[in-house]
């Protein structure tokens, strides 16, 4: 049996295990902790930041770090709330989002982080307006690195779950983007069929699925109707089903091995 | 010499020359003015790890921070969001007050900026790289408001119209009548 114990999510007992991370144990509680970089069955690795919260008044991602015996966690307070506002900021400048000319619309995880965030004004920061050349090469995906948010789903699942290892992060610093493992993308084994190339791993409209685009209506897309991490939360009431499992030790590992790109 | 040590004793012993601004700890750590030397180089005061950069009264505070911030947005490895982006927007606004363009609410923009890329960062870099502009901002901030105009109307304060047109103007080959009338008079 593995050794149980609460933590505290602004004021509310969660029950967690030991190896679980701040999010794991919050997803399982119905506790939504909003998260760009991170999904449900890939190794979390910590970048995107969107998922900061305060444990025991300090900063962390919550995604890597593991829960603790009476860690006293703040999530959904104005301070956080404005971080992760500037974060998806930053994302939405440093790339190009066209929201109305893109595939991705109405499904898109950052577009609806936003909404979920209250961001629909014009912001402070300034615009990037990066230049990053479109990879077309594939005859049934294409590449726009311009709206790409660095979150590495699909380099991971493309090593970890497909084991193809098609992507990996390129540069450093504000010129870090995604490469792909030969001249272009047709001259990789990627396939569409890989997972990597599903409409859960990239969460923005960098992988585009050819011949596939607008296949809901405005009105039906994933998150016009109810605002990204509902699944998260509405679990609660019915009692969660499908827990996640210890991703602590795994986000250690991720860490480790993410080090030595840096 | 010995933790607890001042900084103007550190500045004699260095036979420093009208030394002006002090930068304690490296890059990332705090730079403080002429009122300030009496305090002490130790863990509870201005920790360092031996680094201390001494400025004479000749030397711009704004030049020195800007290579700083050049020098954090060139070794930030760029794995998440508030170093890599954070950095250069930073670096960006404080390029815009330098320029002489900039307006009060711009040392807001910094403060929260700055506040949220230390919060949020993953690592030692991120935490600490908007020192030089939020320590100058505290310690000079007679740099920075000698620079900064509050601008009438409110609306677009610090936008540099003729700055934004210069592309248009390249491409069509000509100055536009409605903005340009007194355009390059002083060439
Ligand atoms: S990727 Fe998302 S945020 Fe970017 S343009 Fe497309 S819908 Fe908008
Ligand atoms: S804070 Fe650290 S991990 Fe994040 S981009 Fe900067 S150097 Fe990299
Ligand atoms: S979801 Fe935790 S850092 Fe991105």
């Amino acid at each position: 049996m593995k050794h149980r114990f609460d933590i505290v999510v602004d004021g509310e007992t969660v029950a967690a295990r030991a190896g679980q991370t701040i999010m794991d144990a919050c997803d399982d509680a119905g506790v939504y902790i909003p998260r760009l970089c991170d999904v449900e069955g890939l190794v979390p690795q910590g970048s995107c930041r969107v998922c900061t919260v305060k444990a025991n008044e300090h900063p962390v991602a919550a995604c890597t770090q593991p829960a603790e015996a009476r860690m006293k966690v703040e999530n959904d307070t104005l301070e956080i709330k404005n971080y992760r506002r500037d974060l998806v900021r930053m994302l939405f400048h440093e790339g190009n989002h066209l929201c109305p000319i893109c595939e991705a619309s109405g499904r898109c995880e950052l577009q609806a982080m936003a909404y979920r965030l209250g961001i629909s004004q014009a912001t402070k920061y300034p615009y990037l307006q990066p230049v990053r050349p479109v990879d077309a090469s594939h005859p049934d995906i294409a590449l726009d690195n311009n709206r790409c948010i660095l979150c590495g789903r699909y380099i991971r699942a493309s090593r970890d779950v497909d084991g193809k290892n098609v992507f990996e992060y390129v540069g450093r610093g504000i010129h870090k983007r995604i490469g792909v493992n030969a001249k272009n993308l047709a001259a990789t084994d990627a396939s569409i069929d890989d997972y990597a190339m599903s409409l859960e791993v990239c969460p923005v409209g960098c992988i585009i699925r050819k011949r596939e685009g607008y296949f809901a209506a405005v009105g039906e897309r994933q998150f016009d109707r109810r605002p990204i991490g509902t699944d998260i939360v509405a679990p609660r009431r019915r009692g969660r089903s499908r827990p996640r499992g210890e991703r602590a030790k795994d986000a250690e590992d991720s860490e480790q091995s993410c080090a030595k790109n840096v | 010499m010995p933790f607890g040590v001042s900084v103007a004793e550190v500045l004699d012993r260095a036979g420093a020359k009208d030394p002006a601004a002090v930068q304690v700890g490296g890059a990332s750590g705090e730079m403080i003015g002429r009122t300030d030397f009496q305090r002490r180089v130790c863990f509870e005061d201005l920790s360092t790890a031996g680094a201390i950069t001494t400025f004479s009264s000749r030397r711009n505070v704004l030049e020195i921070v800007a290579y700083y911030m050049d020098f954090f947005i060139d070794e930030s490895c760029g794995y998440c969001t508030p170093c890599r982006v954070g950095n250069v927007f930073m670096k960006k606004a404080l390029e815009k007050i330098m320029r002489g363009l900039g307006e009060p609410s711009d040392l807001d923009y910094l403060s929260e900026l700055g506040k949220t890329i230390i919060a949020t960062s993953r690592c030692g870099l991120g935490h600490t790289s908007p020192n030089p502009i939020l320590s100058t901002m505290k310690h000079f901030p007679l740099v920075y408001s000698a620079l900064l105009k509050e601008r009438s109307g409110g609306l677009e304060a610090g936008f540099d119209i003729q700055g934004a047109l210069d592309e248009a103007r390249t491409i069509a080959k000509r100055r536009s009548l409605i903005y340009d009338a007194t355009y390059g008079s002083d060439e």
